[in-house]
């Protein structure tokens, strides 16, 4: 707003100032916090290191495997998934705009269910329904048990969680590209296939990597709907097969903080972990804002 | 080209087409295959899309036959069938400290009589939630009014923040500083909110005790305000959007016929966007009722029916997070959750689509080609 601020304004300006550095200076504290709580034991050995002495002692390190491996089966069906509807969406509904109003508020809907709803429905869907009977068909006795929680069906359930952002991530950087440049190219005869393929997918490339790397810091921290799906309180090993429990940086912050044996020896993998887990959403989060800039910038107008 | 009017028509015809409809299937020159592969493409994508919206109805079906007894949904009886040591296991971890209480259940469920026992849903009507209690009583006033009370807490808190935050950065901020702002609020967005239950338990905590002297250590006071935090970003980033969205000409007419700028702001700004705030408002109601990991760190997770502020307090969403791990498939505690579910997917629902409902209102008000 260009003018000049009044005198009488100082007030307001003042007053929603600090409540603007109150809510920005939220996320400093919170760095600083954890910083200061968890230096200690921040360390190589805290991240290559399994937990030792009962989980009092030790790293994290099968928690970081378990993240990175959840959020990968998690993106290996969230983002193809998302990309597709969102490509549907945009590119081939134009003559039916109330099919796509229906289509976005179903899935605006979907991003309101709470995480733990999906926690519920993992259980009784992924885990008692298609493993349950994944396990009558194939007899129990043999090969893996489908049946129980383990990294598939987490990854599933977080994948529910995640498909609205990249859905409607994805859109969002289908709308940038500019209509012209699709009629230009069906004006050299290109075919819609031949258009989307070769005209709109490379620039909306970066909006779908932008929209993987939000929905896998979204992932990441979540903790609800993997704790009846597959996350376990404590597995040494690093899981080898979809059907293994897993380890996972926030539900482990979560059984640290509040079943721990030894409140205050943990304090410091309780601080280091929560600090990890930051630093990880925090870095994705923030190359995601910056990616997204400068697809925003380089819109054509 | 004039041997060919109507290849050139159909070509201009596709051309001038503000969005292009459908596959242009007809044109003389495409081989059977590649139209066919162009039909296989569309047909996947929309498989894809109505995948993606049949979702929503998978998940509430699916979370609403789980309050069914056994007996009425056949498919996974017949899994516990085949493993007969299925049907006890627990999920989740034991080692979480519940472990003896879940061991108490198995027996208890042993010794049930498993066709004498039905959840039904007027079970959820009562002032009592105490599962273990003989009989169980399933009543989800107590926590319906913990869930209020913390939204509510959360809200009182992040609202005014998240509004003033956005009128800052709308209208007094400079542009530099505006354009700094609001991606550090979306980075606030991405703090997980485990991490924030965690901060609030062990620094929250302790400095509000010692600030307001309470009884309890950890309560519905100190969760509504962490549960603010992950409020804050939803109410800051629609009401933003709502600001930004009131036509430039209307902010600059006021200002030239002398008004300051919290004028217009207070007369003419905020009433234009009221429509998108009070969205951004419900958002945050629908994201309060539905957090779960920071109200279980630190509510205190006490289910007692009480109004006091500063008393333990016990969400909908905390309960499903602490009891699904020490329960039975099958048993009348294990429906009773899943009704739970169901009733707090249908709030959170309400207040999401209720936003989402204004929001569109809002958008659909403003005036075109005006916004930024």
């Amino acid at each position: 707003m260009r003018s000049r601020v009044f005198p009488r304004d100082w007030p307001a300006a003042i007053l929603t100032g600090v409540a603007t550095a109150a809510t920005v200076s939220m996320l400093l504290v919170v760095l600083v916090l954890l910083l200061k709580g968890g230096w200690g034991t921040l360390s190589l050995e805290f991240l290559i290191a399994a937990p030792k002495n009962g989980m009092t002692a030790g790293g994290v390190f099968p928690a970081i495997v378990g993240t990175v491996l959840l959020v990968l089966v998690m993106s290996l069906a969230a983002v193809p998934l998302g990309t597709a509807t969102a490509f549907y969406l945009h590119e081939y509904t134009g003559a039916r705009p109330r099919r796509v109003e229906m289509f976005r508020f179903v899935i605006r809907a979907l991003a309101g269910i709470p995480a733990i709803v999906f926690g519920l429905f993992g259980l009784a869907f992924f885990v008692n329904f298609l493993g349950g009977n994944l396990d009558v068909l194939g007899g129990v006795e043999q090969g893996p048990r489908w049946g129980q929680p383990n990294l598939l069906w987490a990854g599933m359930t977080m994948a529910l969680l995640t498909l609205p952002v990249v859905i409607v991530t994805v859109e969002e950087s289908l709308r940038a590209v500019p209509q012209e440049v699709r009629e230009a190219s069906f004006a050299l005869g290109a075919s819609k296939l031949a258009t989307l393929r070769s005209v709109v997918l490379p620039q909306a490339l970066p909006g779908i990597l932008t929209a993987a790397i939000l929905a896998v810091s979204r992932g990441a921290g979540e903790v609800a709907p993997i704790m009846f799906t597959g996350a376990a309180y404590y597995v040494p090993e690093i899981p080898g097969a979809l059907t293994d429990q897993f380890m996972e940086l926030g539900y482990h912050l979560y059984v640290m903080a509040t079943q721990s044996t030894d409140v205050q020896a943990t304090a410091g993998i309780q601080h280091a972990t929560a600090f990890l887990l930051l630093v990880l959403t925090g870095a994705l989060n923030l190359s995601a804002v910056l990616l997204r800039a400068r697809v925003r910038a380089r819109r054509w107008s | 080209m004039a041997d060919h009017p109507s290849t050139h028509d159909t070509v201009a015809k596709e051309i001038s087409r503000p969005v292009p409809a459908a596959p242009c299937a007809h044109l003389a020159w495409r081989s059977g295959l590649r139209s066919a592969v162009e039909r296989l493409v569309e047909l996947g994508l929309r498989a894809s899309a109505w995948l993606s919206g049949a979702l929503i109805l998978l998940v509430f079906s699916f979370v609403v036959s789980e309050t069914l007894t056994a007996e009425e949904s056949p498919a996974p009886l017949q899994a516990d069938l085949a493993a007969p040591d299925h049907q006890l296991q627990s999920y989740g971890a034991d080692a979480l400290g519940a472990g003896a209480r879940a061991l108490a259940t198995r027996e208890a469920a042993r010794s049930r009589d498993p066709q004498g026992e039905a959840f039904s849903w007027g079970d959820l009507a009562g002032p009592i939630w105490d599962p273990v209690r003989q009989p169980p009583h399933f009543g989800l006033l107590p926590l319906i009014v913990g869930s209020a009370k913390i939204a509510g807490i959360a809200l009182a808190v992040g609202a005014p923040l998240g509004i003033s935050a956005a009128i800052f950065t709308v209208v007094f901020a400079p542009r530099r500083m505006g354009e700094l702002i609001k991606p550090l609020v979306e980075l606030l967005a991405g703090v997980p909110t485990v991490v924030v239950g965690f901060l609030g338990l062990v620094v929250l905590a302790p400095f509000l005790q010692n600030l307001l002297g309470y009884q309890f250590r950890l309560n519905g006071f100190l969760a509504g305000v962490a549960v603010a935090v992950a409020v804050i970003p939803i109410v800051y980033t629609t009401a933003e959007d709502a600001l930004w969205g009131v036509p430039g000409h209307l902010r600059e007419g006021s200002l030239a016929l002398g008004a300051s700028r919290w004028q217009t702001t207070r007369r003419m700004l905020l009433p234009a966007a009221a429509q998108g705030i009070v969205a951004g408002v419900m958002l945050g109601l629908g994201k309060a009722i539905g957090e779960t990991m920071i109200v279980l760190i630190i509510s205190g997770n006490a289910p007692v029916l009480s109004l006091g502020l500063f008393a333990p307090a016990r969400t909908m969403s905390a309960t499903l997070a602490t009891e699904m791990g020490t329960v039975l498939r099958g048993e009348v505690h294990y429906h009773a959750l899943y009704a739970l579910a169901t009733v707090l997917f249908v709030f959170a629902l309400a207040f999401n689509i209720g936003g989402g409902i204004a929001l569109g209102r809002a958008r659909g008000g403003k005036v075109q080609g005006e916004h930024r």
